[in-house]
């Protein structure tokens, strides 16, 4: 009895953990009067959020940011596809050494890869485009597509196919019926993450935005810069719906499991 | 005679260097049931891939009524194949696994739903219809993969290994209803197993395959009385392999001497005399007969309806014998006589 209570009392004391500051965000965003060492804000208001749709373009901005998160969302599956059948179903030389390099992005500091994009996307003109930061982003999104891609092609079955193919499948009959079907789940779950990893992106787009491609993460920085915090937390706000949208979301339509099991197979 | 449906003729097919499949050349008439029996390994399954389609033979020629359909990929073979993994779809239902042969053939909606419905009810699953895969039980599966691989009437029947990834008290359940399906459909079917007893129950005829070669093709019965060779009587469950040497007509126990009655031999030098297990007959050390070998009993074991010995004959020869509940029983250490009636012994050449 007592084991249990300490249990649910542990996994309380965690989630609060993880979500204080978001707490704190929507404490800042929706309250006013709120001082020192005060535990919640004197008044509610949403003052903040018509501060921040007068002092900035907000629809222009947050269609910025979905428009560079779908591109991303499309650069990213069009390259983690076919790279991630090919490491799930080939024989490759150097495999090892393959993942290593699709992997290697997430593993350096952001700031040092972005420093390098925006070094080639000066000289190439593609800084304050919509196209480029998408492409920036690919760097962020592809690792983790791969992965999960990966696992969800090993995972399928090969007598499916054959199994398929006896039926009377030919071969785009086959991918449509049998193979998409199949890997539909983890590559939902890629295009999300790689939409979120986009939606969400910061020190990238900084090096690379300019004013016709202010994204929601970048805007809170301006707003911050400027010394509002309750119009940056506003905005932080807005910037988590859809994050929360789609996790929810994705719990309901993938099996959680089934991302974890990407992790393992990395 | 009826018209052939199948015809194999000189099949190959190497993997490396190693032969899985050499020189394969039989005919199966429509409406056959053929089995494929052979240790695993022995080129059976290879065989039946050759056949589906997913696997290119190195030679020979694959003729479907009459037409060569060597180079005719898969998807256009229209054949039937239940797999002993199942491979059901698992994002679909069963009534849209069993639909989509149907849905790729692109056939009329209305008579999609009346052939599935159809099809599951010759398999005892019609209730089942809107369940998925992961909600059946393995019998349950595989007889949606029997009726999945019906429902668009397959020129030909694959079957392979269907029931070894059942309980053994699904195995008997299952085979019944594929002998019924196939019976009362009438199709051509190729059944691939390891199973002696499956391949005996259910057959028309069997090829006994091994190192990728027919060794023996013939009706169950004519395989099980007079097997080819003794690797064909060991593995229809010849119990007792006694080594024999024959000279002049005259068969005797190779290290024992003992001469041998046998209704009729042919052979001269090495041979292997075999018997089953319930063809021994067990009688008091001092009956008399012929073939008499005295043993002693090494083990025992009480199996309900009958009780199975290992006896050991003076000069190390080991037999085993399987006798009724109602006669005698004789204990560990007894000493008795075994006898090999003569009718019951069939001698083949060593291989």
């Amino acid at each position: 009895m007592t084991a249990a209570w300490l249990r649910r009392l542990l996994l309380l004391a965690f989630a609060l953990f993880i979500t204080l500051p978001l707490v704190m965000v929507l404490l800042e965003a929706f309250g006013s009067d709120w001082f020192g060492t005060a535990m919640l804000p004197a008044h509610w208001t949403l003052r903040w959020f018509v501060w921040a749709a007068q002092t900035v373009d907000l629809v222009d901005v947050m269609l910025n940011t979905v428009e560079i998160a779908l591109l991303a969302t499309v650069f990213t599956l069009a390259i983690a596809l076919p790279a991630a059948w090919a490491i799930a179903r080939y024989r490759l030389p150097l495999k090892p050494v393959l993942i290593g390099a699709i992997l290697f992005p997430r593993m350096i500091p952001e700031i040092t890869f972005a420093l390098g994009v925006a070094r080639i996307f000066y000289a190439i003109h593609l800084t304050n485009t919509a196209v480029g930061i998408g492409m920036a982003h690919v760097i962020l999104a592809a690792p983790f597509s791969v992965v999960v891609l990966v696992s969800s092609f090993e995972g399928m079955d090969p007598r499916l196919l054959e199994a398929g193919a006896v039926l009377g499948c030919g071969p785009l009959s086959l991918f449509r019926r049998v193979t998409l079907p199949l890997a539909l789940p983890g590559i939902v779950a890629a295009a999300l993450f790689s939409f979120l990893a986009s939606y969400n992106d910061f020190v990238l787009t900084l090096m690379v935005y300019g004013s016709d491609t202010v994204t929601l993460p970048v805007q809170t920085y301006l707003s911050l810069g400027n010394g509002y915090l309750s119009v940056a937390s506003a905005i932080s706000t807005i910037l988590l719906v859809p994050s929360l949208l789609f996790l929810l979301g994705m719990l309901r339509m993938v099996n959680p499991e089934t991302l974890l099991g990407g992790l393992k197979g990395a | 005679m009826t018209e052939v449906r199948l015809a194999l003729e000189g099949i190959g097919k190497n993997w490396g260097r190693l032969a899985a499949l050499t020189d394969i050349s039989l005919k199966v008439p429509r409406g056959m049931f053929l089995s494929l029996l052979g240790p695993s390994g022995c080129g059976k399954t290879t065989l039946l891939r050759v056949i589906a389609g997913t696997l290119a033979p190195d030679g020979g020629r694959v003729m479907v009524d009459g037409a060569d359909v060597t180079r005719v990929p898969t998807h256009r073979r229209n054949m039937g194949m239940v797999f002993q993994s199942f491979a059901l779809f698992p994002h679909l239902s069963v009534a849209d696994n069993v639909a989509f042969p149907l849905q790729v053939r692109g056939v009329a909606r209305a008579e999609e739903r009346e052939r599935v419905s159809e099809a599951l009810r010759m398999v005892h699953l019609d209730p089942l219809a809107g369940r998925f895969p992961r909600e059946l039980s393995g019998g349950q599966q595989q007889r949606v993969g029997l009726a999945r691989a019906i429902v668009y009437q397959p020129t030909i029947l694959l079957l392979d290994e269907p029931l070894s990834n059942l309980d053994a008290s699904l195995r008997e359940e299952m085979r019944l209803e594929i002998s019924q399906v196939t019976r009362q459909l009438d199709i051509t079917a190729i059944y691939v197993t390891h199973d002696q007893r499956e391949a005996l129950a259910l057959s028309d005829a069997i090829a006994v395959m091994n190192h990728g070669r027919i060794v023996q093709f013939g009706s169950p019965e004519a395989i099980y009385r007079s097997p080819a060779d003794d690797f064909v009587a060991r593995f229809v469950g010849y119990a007792n392999a006694i080594p024999v040497r024959i000279a002049q007509g005259c068969v005797r126990i190779e290290d024992g001497g003992c001469a041998l009655a046998t209704p009729h031999v042919g052979l001269e030098g090495a041979a292997t005399a075999f018997i089953h297990a319930s063809a021994v007959v067990l009688k008091a050390e001092m009956s008399d007969g012929p073939n008499r070998l005295l043993c002693t009993v090494v083990d025992t074991a009480f199996m309900g309806d009958h009780v199975e010995y290992v006896l050991r004959q003076e000069v190390g020869l080991q037999l085993k014998a399987r006798t009724p509940v109602d006669v005698p029983v004789f204990a560990r250490n007894a000493v008795v006589a075994a006898f090999l009636p003569p009718e019951k012994l069939i001698i083949v050449p060593r291989t």
